[in-house]
């Protein structure tokens, strides 16, 4: 259907764009040391770190990247998720209260600043500052193929452009990161997150309410599905169209490297009292768990309403959220959910670039023992080096939103998650341990996320090179500790040893 | 597997831990543990995911009803319950700030 004839979606994104307009110049005049730049001045209450941590974790992935997984690989694709109900308290006890803590001690805004004061070790922060970047650039990538897919359908430009549609709704998609990324999104900061994550609710509830609704109610849905030639039974069970070591790789990935994404870890920087990290998990998980709703919402019933014919199959599994939107929604759901759908990408982005620049004005600098003048200048050209090189990954990907956000996620978990877990808890982990873990994890990841798509390792794909990288960084960890602390443990300074031990 | 299952739980305790000492966190922690054994069994020792419940095979409605909420609630409450005690009571954080050094500009430097 012509986007003209359904005004009131294009009308919820220009909303939705102003309202983060006018909230990023709220906060702008806020701002006024670096600590309100990077870390929100450390005065945001628990409900307001919950929010914008899930805001930050849920992307374009879950929105459309979730139900297209699960209509190319069924329900196996819960294995995702099945983690959250304990990752928002693993992140409370291992890493949250430390990090916080450290904030109180030191000067601590980025993930490698925290690595910096924990191992006094520049070849640790430098590795893990590389490490970010790396992975920021897979989950911007991942953020502009769902945002491609999302214009390209919106805008119907599969239609009118053939095969060069989606490269131009990726281009649209970038001059719209871009400008929002360099103008807005740095200034805008935490709080456009806490109203992004607020409409991702909205938009995740109301879209599973219409999906049952739409898809005939639940028991209908399941059973369209079990009976239908195209989906099965098969569709519905926990290992029914993927082999059980796929589905374990994803619980693996997610289930730990949860512990080392930079992107949320940084949200923790920002509570205001370190005591009130009392309820985080209740707050975070329950947030999470509500915004999964359109995943299951969705990935239950777009293949439903295929197997009942009132919708044809798909060209590509991508489609599946705006193939209900466009197709089912009322429109003003469909203006809210597409509200929604831009919020988690732009929380998800603006936490990337806001993290891309930090890595290069900030992280890198430091780590090589310099410090740069004209910070602002060169956070805005690592802005746009950034979203370019994930630009390109986005349009030769060649593959699902899912996949791509697996690999940044992996690449996060692989590299950070040991050194911060283990190493926050374990005073015996030695500076060593965690710039062989940082660079293991890192290079293990990329390099056989490289090797399996190139066909050289073929088997090697989905989850299981993160997988491996997350198991191998973990391993590296305790064997280089095993070799360099075990008999004696580092020397940690006074504040830092307060913080461990608290 | 085993793997993807008793290293969160070695860390939640290596996280939670005080001193060598869990408390009675150890009740919540080998709760979920006993959850997710079954959870796992489930999944993966089933037929075709088991008998339908919910109109879905009963592997995948425990992943769904059991195996996400469960822990959620667990988890949560026995962090929030057990935080003044075994989290950060008001006198570590004390302890914390006393040991900040002098020189460090906490509150960063202005723009």
């Amino acid at each position: 259907m012509p986007i003209l004839d359904r005004p009131l979606i294009v009308l919820s994104a220009l909303v939705y764009f102003l309202a983060c307009g006018a909230l990023g110049v709220w906060s702008l005049r806020r701002t006024r040391s670096a600590r309100d730049f990077w870390v929100a001045g450390q005065g945001l209450g628990v409900l307001f770190t919950g929010l914008a941590t899930m805001a930050a974790a849920f992307s374009g992935f879950v929105f459309l990247g979730g139900p297209g997984l699960t209509y190319r690989i069924g329900l196996t694709s819960l294995f995702i998720n099945l983690s959250v109900g304990f990752t928002p308290a693993l992140l409370g006890w291992t890493v949250a209260k430390r990090l916080r803590l450290l904030a109180e001690v030191r000067e601590v805004y980025t993930i490698p600043d925290a690595i910096l004061a924990r191992y006094g070790s520049r070849a640790a922060s430098g590795a893990a500052a590389v490490a970010v970047l790396v992975g920021s650039v897979g989950y911007l990538g991942a953020q502009l193929l769902a945002l491609g897919t999302l214009i390209e359908a919106v805008l119907g430009l599969r239609a009118s452009l053939g095969a060069w549609g989606f490269p131009v709704a990726v281009a649209i998609g970038l001059s719209v990161l871009l400008f929002y990324g360099v103008a807005g999104g740095m200034m805008a900061g935490v709080y456009t997150d806490v109203f992004q994550g607020t409409l991702m609710l909205l938009a995740a509830v109301a879209v599973f309410c219409y999906a049952m609704s739409a898809g005939g109610g639940w028991g209908h849905v399941v059973h369209s599905i079990a009976a239908s030639p195209r989906f099965g039974r098969q569709f519905l069970e926990p290992l029914g169209k993927t082999p059980a070591l796929t589905a374990l790789g994803f619980f693996f990935v997610f289930g730990l490297g949860v512990l080392g994404q930079p992107h949320m870890l940084h949200k923790f920087y920002m509570i205001k009292d370190p005591r009130r990290l009392k309820w985080l998990p209740l707050v975070l998980g329950g947030s999470q768990v509500l915004c999964l709703l359109i995943w299951l919402g969705l990935g239950l019933a777009v293949p439903a309403l295929v197997a009942q014919g009132k919708l044809a199959s798909l060209v590509r599994p991508d489609d599946a959220t705006p193939a209900f939107l466009l197709g089912f929604a009322p429109e003003p759901l469909a203006g809210l959910a597409v509200a929604g759908i831009l919020a988690a990408i732009m929380s998800t982005a603006d936490s990337f670039t806001n993290l891309g620049a930090a890595v290069v004005v900030r992280d890198l600098p430091k780590a090589l023992g310099r410090q740069l003048s004209r910070e602002l200048l060169w956070g805005r050209i690592a802005t746009v080096g950034v979203t370019l090189a994930a630009a390109l990954l986005a349009v030769f990907y060649n593959d699902l939103i899912a996949l791509l956000g697996t690999f940044a996620f992996g690449t996060f978990g692989a590299a950070l998650a040991p050194s911060l877990a283990i190493g926050l808890n374990w005073k015996r982990v030695t500076a060593k341990a965690a710039t062989a873990s940082i660079v293991t994890g890192t290079v293990l990841c990329l390099g056989l996320e490289i090797l399996g798509r190139q066909k050289i390792l073929p088997h090697v794909s989905g989850p299981l090179p993160a997988a491996i990288a997350l198991a191998a960084s973990f391993t590296v960890l305790l064997a280089v500790t095993g070799l360099t602390g075990w008999r004696r443990a580092p020397n940690l300074d006074d504040d830092v040893l307060a913080v461990m031990e608290a | 597997m085993s793997g993807g299952v008793v290293l969160p739980l070695a860390l939640m305790v290596l996280g939670a831990a005080r001193r060598g000492r869990l408390g009675r966190l150890w009740l919540p922690l080998v709760a979920i543990a006993l959850v997710f054994a079954f959870g796992w069994w489930a999944i993966l020792a089933l037929p075709q995911g088991g008998p339908d419940v919910a109109g879905l095979p009963l592997a995948t409605a425990l992943m769904i009803f059991v195996l996400i909420p469960l822990p959620l609630v667990v988890t949560g409450l026995a962090y929030a319950l057990t935080f003044d005690r075994l989290g950060l009571a008001p006198e570590d954080l004390e302890r914390v700030r006393s040991a900040r050094r002098p020189e460090t500009p906490v509150g960063g430097a202005e723009t």
